[in-house]
């Protein structure tokens, strides 16, 4: 359903994350993994933006991020979650 | 700004202070401290013969004070509410209480007219804020409101706040240090500004969005922050993912932090500034795309006047994204007020954001997005808590035709044609269609010849309903928790507010 929204809205809507540039960081990839393809941010935040989503253009990555999302949406706590995001990131 | 007297040596062992991270960095500099506007009133004694002219003084301030509200009034672009409350801040000025004791203040102690004013505010408000009745307590506002703009019209700040100044010259690496800042007070800090830390405030306010905007580390909830740091000392900032403190009297361990974090942003500064560093649109493996745009709440300069490091950043970012995904405009009227008043210097603004960095790329305007906690109007938070985003545009439509006949004549004058409108917090389709009217009305008189709108793309989503609300719903629990997990807020409000594009 989730994806059905996504494709619906892809070209028009974009989603703009709000919040701290790290904690973001560590998001991207969930968003990413869950189809999301717009993000606005502040302007000192692009940079890192960027970066992140760059790193998301190799195959391997962009695949355990697709990967993440679903792990994350099964997820039954907060704890759980940020564990998963957390470890996405350690590799 | 000196709250505290700093004549003695700072205290002699380093402070430690937890914050929460309202915009992500480090600063090494010293404190500056912001204090409340009763802090920052020059206090002096007279010689006799200078008590005649400084109740001239006191009088010709209060006279421009009357003289600025009625022009306010009289313009016509106040909501009612705003207008009645100004009303009855004028007849303040006719009371004796402020004004008569003020001047006997300083005939009888030889006092200057602005720290008589101030005390005679402070006393007055104590007594309005025993009250029993609700509505005698809420004027104690209305008096600090009205004091403070006799206040500034005595110290020549015509901004309003009498701490603007201050804020406006701050030396280089400046920790500011305040109870909390107002957006207002934020759009006043300029490059020198190495950091903020803030008593109260959230990670969501507006002086976090405007930090974050141009790249200015803050912490804000920092408990005992004023109690602790006083003006000039040597602070260390970390607002950072591992650590979110203040630090007083930084030794070699600090400074080495705070190289090493220097060392690395400027690391990705000069891989940013590479040829082949990215730039929006990427591609991903799956064939789609993935775009970055920015959020503004101001113009870009086209020509930074002594670019900070920081602007640096941002003017270098700009270059590579897609757009402008949301300028929230409610900055641009809490800068300047009078911009609804003056069409001309409106549509300038507007012309200028068109014809600047963003020309050939699309910019999303959110429509003046008023009331909750939002920064506007200034004066007075709108009480009505459902008079938000365009319920306050359709309840106020000369501001919503003001703000739009600006953006049409600048869409004449610049030709740009790849504007979005963004209108905030839409909740029943009624509204959509007198917000259409109001832009057809507009295009019309001040944009005849542009095409039309293309409605908006959610027209065909509202109509699917039932389902799509529940799946909305459901969509943002989960992103919410994932936000809320990563103390992250992520806005869903696009989803419920609706786009239009120019075709």
């Amino acid at each position: 359903m989730i994806e059905g929204l996504l494709r619906d809205q892809a070209n028009a809507s974009l989603i703009s994350i709000c919040g701290e540039a790290a904690r973001r960081r560590l998001l991207v990839p969930v968003l990413i993994g869950l189809g999301l393809r717009g993000f606005s941010v502040a302007p000192a935040a692009v940079p890192e933006c960027l970066e992140r989503l760059h790193e998301l253009t190799d195959l391997a990555v962009f695949t355990r991020a697709r990967e993440l999302a679903q792990s994350v949406l099964a997820a039954r706590s907060a704890s759980e979650v940020r564990a998963l995001v957390q470890a996405f990131d350690a590799v | 700004m000196n709250s505290r007297t700093s004549n003695e040596q700072p205290p002699a062992q380093s402070f430690e202070l937890a914050g929460m991270i309202a915009s992500e960095g480090a600063a090494l500099g010293q404190a500056r401290v912001l204090g409340s506007v009763m802090e920052s009133v020059p206090h002096r004694s007279l010689m006799p013969q200078e008590i005649g002219p400084e109740l001239h003084r006191f009088s010709d301030a209060v006279q421009s004070s009357r003289s600025q509200m009625r022009g306010l009034i009289d313009a016509g672009h106040l909501d009612r509410e705003l207008a009645e409350i100004f009303e009855a801040q004028l007849l303040l000025l006719e009371d004796p209480m402020l004004i008569d004791e003020t001047r006997e203040k300083i005939r009888s102690r030889k006092l200057n007219a602005e720290w008589a004013l101030a005390e005679e505010t402070a006393s007055l408000k104590e007594f309005l804020l025993k009250a029993r009745n609700e509505m005698v307590r809420e004027r104690a506002a209305d008096l600090e409101d009205m004091s403070n703009r006799i206040l500034s019209n005595l110290m020549g700040v015509p901004e309003g706040d009498i701490r603007i100044p201050a804020l406006k010259n701050l030396p280089p690496g400046s920790i500011l240090i305040a109870h909390d800042l107002s957006p207002s007070l934020m759009l006043h800090i300029r490059e020198n500004c190495a950091g903020i830390a803030t008593e109260a405030g959230g990670v969501t306010g507006h002086m976090a969005i405007l930090a974050r905007s141009r790249g200015i580390p803050a912490l804000v909830h920092v408990g005992g922050l004023l109690d602790r740091v006083a003006d000039g000392d040597a602070l260390f900032m970390e607002a950072l993912p591992d650590a979110a403190r203040l630090i007083g009297r930084p030794g070699p361990a600090e400074e080495q932090r705070f190289a090493s974090w220097q060392t690395t942003r400027n690391e990705r500064m000069r891989r940013l500034r590479e040829a082949g560093a990215p730039e929006s649109p990427l591609t991903l493996p799956d064939g789609s795309h993935a775009i970055v745009l920015a959020n503004l709440e101001a113009v870009p300069e086209t020509a930074p006047v002594a670019a900070s490091e920081l602007t640096a950043d941002a003017d270098e970012s700009f270059g590579r994204v897609s757009g402008v995904g949301l300028f929230r405009t409610e900055f641009l009227y809490l800068k300047d007020p009078t911009l609804l008043s003056d069409d001309a210097r409106h549509a300038e603004v507007y012309t200028r954001l068109f014809r600047g960095e963003f020309a050939q790329r699309p910019i999303t305007l959110r429509l003046l997005d008023a009331g909750d906690d939002k920064a506007y109007p200034p004066q007075a938070a709108v009480r009505d808590r459902d008079l938000r985003g365009v319920r306050f545009l359709l309840a106020n439509p000369n501001i919503l035709e003001a703000q739009l006949r600006a953006i049409f004549t600048a869409l004449q004058a610049s030709g740009y044609t790849q504007l979005r409108l963004l209108v905030p917090v839409v909740s029943r389709p009624e509204e959509m269609i007198g917000v259409r009217e109001a832009i057809a009305r507009m295009r019309e008189s001040a944009a005849p010849g542009l095409p039309r709108l293309r409605p908006p793309r959610c027209s065909a989503r509202t109509s699917r309903s039932a389902a799509t609300s529940l799946a909305l719903v459901r969509m943002t629990l989960r992103v919410w928790r994932l936000a809320w997990i990563a103390t992250t807020r992520c806005r869903m409000k696009s989803c419920c507010t609706s786009r239009l594009s120019f075709v």
